[in-house]
Formats: structure tokens, C-alpha cells, sequence
């Protein structure tokens, strides 16, 4: 790999792979270490990867590796569970969503258990197909499309149930408002 | 295949439409083009799965940790053995050797210089720290502001994009090509328009039918008009741009 080739692995998918690494690491610092070590691995095994076509998945997969080998050495990220207000959620639709901010669905991924979250940001961030997720994950396709379903589901409560909770918000600050302005 | 099989399988269909050529779904599309049920469910799911990547796209990356990645390379490699002196006189002259033949060559082809094209493209559209030059003039001051720094001032949208507000604009550099980008936002989406002359990517070859595509999560269409080439880049679906473009 030269330079260039170097510089154009970067400006293609530090963006992505940061983002799939907050996904797993649930803070900036720690997303940045993640990518940094990514790359830097690039750099050290350069001359293992003859196929070109091939670096985009090789650096999902070490990244979720180096994620993982580093997350055996320190205590597990804590998972919330949704309330038990389930059957009371808004239907979400793509307007809701289109509301949110980024990094409030980013909050809601990383509600949600770590193996229905990894191949659901995998899947939301675009650049690989189920079966190169499936083998970023070293799991069966089957595996892969079931988590999906499943993490799916998961991240709409997860998103519906903050949409609401923003709206109990917005109304009573505004409730708030009005009765201090009386 | 059932209904709720067929619902299991498009859960892993992306919304960028990255997999309709994809051996695993045509069964289940087929049934999503057969029963109308499932193709409103469908359609609501990825209109959903598409507004949820959209989201996730617009996590801000800081802005240092590309030139951290890059400087990277500097820091950990030692000085490889063709940088020594020894080798430098053999690599010029390979080098020269190597130039002559590329003069003899013919020129890249059109498919190559287009993908290079947009790849650079696309790279523009999702930097987030210097996106654009200039933002929140009208149409007189934007064409103003195109003419004072090399733009493409004499562009011409398709009617329904012509609507849309255009929030900004960059003039880029390509290959030592001036580059118009127009950014427009708008029922929260971003697309990007960039503007090239024609004469400036003399092999690729577009009509003025609109070539979709996707690339890292990004929709893309391409076409030319009079003497320019149109490419756009959004985080918009293929069937939205369709109905602008």
C-alpha cells in the first residue's frame, strides 16, 4: 500500500469506522482510540493484504477485534433495559427520527445489547453487506440476519421511548413557561 | 416463502439500495412486488432503516483524528530502503522510463477518471470541518461570489432541485479543475451538487439521463447538460432524488 493509498484508505472510512467504534465504545476518546489503533495495525500488516478490495473489511474487523481483546480487560459497558411502558410507545416514523439528533440515536444503539447493537450500526453505516458483516463478526449469516430483526426492534422502542420522553419535556418546560409568565 | 420469512430476510436489505443485486433477496422481492401488504410494510421499513443511517451519519467526527491517522504513517515507519541514496538514482531512472511509456500509453480510461472523480466528490461531501467557503447569500450574491473565485456561475439545475435553496458553495480543485459544490438542505436532507466542466473529464462519458448509484452510504446521481457535468451526492433515498431529478 503506498502513501496515496494510505491517505484514500483514510479519507474513505475514518469517518465510519469512528462511528462504529462510538457505537461499541459509547465515548468519543475511546472511538478515537479504537480507529487509531485500526489504522495503525493497517500500517503494520500492510504487506498481509494483497487484496485491495479487501481493507475496508479487514479494518472492521480488527477494529470490533481490538474492541473486544480490550473489553476483556476491563468491566463490561452497562446495558439499560427499557421500561416496562412498552405497549405505550409512539409508533415511530421517519419523521420522528429525522428529529432526533445523531448522537441521541447513537445514545439509543448503545442501549442495546452489544450483539444485536455491533451488526446493527454495521448494517446502519452502509458499507458492508450482511455476509461481510457476517464475517467482520466471524458468525453465520443466519446469526447476522437474526440480530438484526431483533436489534431492530430493540432500537425503535429504544428511539420511541426517548421521542417521548423528549416530548414530556418540551411540554413541561412549557408548561413551566406559561406559568411563570402568568 | 411466507410473508413473515420474507420480513426476516429484508431486515438485512440496506436502505441505499446497496443490495438489490443481491442473490439472497430476489425471492423475497419478488414477493414484496406480489403482495401489497408487504410492499407498504417494506417500503416503511426502509424508509425508516434510511432516516436512522441518516442520523447515524450526522455523528460528528473530531475534526483532528484524520491528521492524527495520517501523521501516523510518519510516525511509526521507519525510513524504507527506496529512500535511501543508493537506490534513488535507479528508482529516477525507472521513473523516467516509466513516464515515457505513460506518454505512450493511452490515457486512463473514462470509467477510472469518473470513479476518481466522484470518490474525490463524495469525499467532499461528507467533510464535515471545511465543507463549505460560503453560506446564507441569495442568488444574486451567490452568482457574485461565483464569478469573484472561479465558479461555475452559469449552472443549470433540473426544475425541482432549481426550487431548493441553496445554503452554500465551495469552489474545489480536482486534478487542477475548478469544481462548483452547491449544498442544499432541505425536509432534512443534504445534498451536494457538484459542477464541473465537461471539457475538464474529456473520456467520461454521461447523458442527460441521471446515473444513479451509491457509495459509502451516499446517493449519487450523475449527468450532463450543455457543456457541464452535474454530480450529486446526498443523504437522500434513490426513489426521492428520482422525483428531483
Amino acid at each position: 500500500m503506498d502513501e496515496l493509498d494510505y491517505e484514500k484508505t483514510v479519507a474513505v472510512y475514518h469517518h465510519d469506522l469512528y462511528r462504529f467504534a462510538y457505537s461499541l465504545a459509547g465515548n468519543a476518546d475511546d472511538a478515537c482510540e479504537l480507529t487509531q489503533e485500526a489504522y495503525y495495525r493497517l500500517l503494520s500488516n500492510e504487506g498481509q493484504i494483497r487484496d485491495p478490495k479487501k481493507v475496508k473489511a479487514w479494518l472492521f474487523t480488527t477494529l470490533y477485534r481490538v474492541f473486544l481483546g480490550q473489553k476483556h480487560r476491563s468491566a463490561r459497558f452497562p446495558h439499560l433495559t427499557i421500561s416496562s411502558v412498552e405497549h405505550e410507545l409512539p409508533v415511530l416514523t421517519p419523521e420522528i427520527v429525522n428529529k432526533l439528533d445523531g448522537l441521541l440515536v447513537m445514545e439509543a444503539l448503545l442501549e442495546i445489547e452489544e450483539h444485536h447493537r455491533t451488526p446493527l450500526t454495521l448494517f446502519y453505516l452502509q458499507n458492508l453487506s450482511y455476509r461481510e458483516i457476517a464475517a467482520v463478526l466471524d458468525v453465520s449469516i443466519g446469526t447476522v440476519m437474526s440480530r438484526l430483526s431483533r436489534g431492530k426492534a430493540a432500537l425503535r422502542d429504544h428511539l420511541a421511548a426517548g421521542a417521548q420522553q423528549r416530548n414530556r419535556s418540551n411540554c413541561i418546560s412549557m408548561n413551566l413557561r406559561q406559568a411563570q409568565s402568568r | 416463502m411466507t410473508r413473515e420469512e420474507a420480513q426476516f430476510i429484508l431486515h438485512a436489505y440496506r436502505p441505499s439500495g446497496a443490495d438489490a443485486r443481491e442473490p439472497q433477496f430476489e425471492e423475497a422481492l419478488a414477493l414484496v412486488r406480489d403482495d401489497p401488504e408487504l410492499a407498504r410494510w417494506f417500503a416503511q421499513e426502509q424508509s425508516l432503516d434510511a432516516a436512522i443511517a441518516g442520523r447515524i451519519q450526522t455523528v460528528l467526527v473530531p475534526p483532528d483524528l484524520k491528521a492524527r491517522l495520517l501523521l501516523a504513517r510518519k510516525v511509526i515507519r521507519p525510513r524504507p530502503w527506496w529512500s535511501r541514496p543508493a537506490w534513488i538514482a535507479a528508482a529516477a531512472s525507472i521513473a523516467l522510463l516509466i513516464l515515457a511509456a505513460s506518454l505512450l500509453l493511452p490515457r486512463r480510461s473514462g470509467k477510472a477518471e469518473f470513479a476518481s472523480f466522484r470518490g474525490a466528490m463524495i469525499e467532499a461531501s461528507l467533510n464535515e470541518t471545511d465543507h463549505l467557503d460560503v453560506w446564507g447569500l441569495d442568488a444574486n450574491e451567490l452568482k457574485q461570489w461565483l464569478v469573484e473565485n472561479g465558479g461555475h456561475q452559469d449552472f443549470a439545475l433540473p426544475p425541482r432541485l432549481a426550487n431548493k435553496d441553496i445554503m452554500g458553495c465551495k469552489v474545489l480543485e480536482w486534478h487542477g479543475h475548478r469544481v462548483t459544490l452547491l449544498c442544499l438542505i432541505f425536509d432534512d436532507k443534504h445534498v451536494d451538487v457538484f459542477v464541473v466542466n465537461k471539457s475538464d473529464l474529456p473520456r467520461v462519458s454521461l447523458s442527460a439521463t441521471p446515473l444513479f448509484g451509491s457509495q459509502q452510504g451516499v446517493t449519487t446521481a450523475a449527468w450532463r447538460r450543455g457543456g457541464k457535468i452535474y454530480f450529486l451526492a446526498g443523504n437522500i433515498s434513490k426513489s426521492d432524488l428520482q422525483r428531483l431529478l
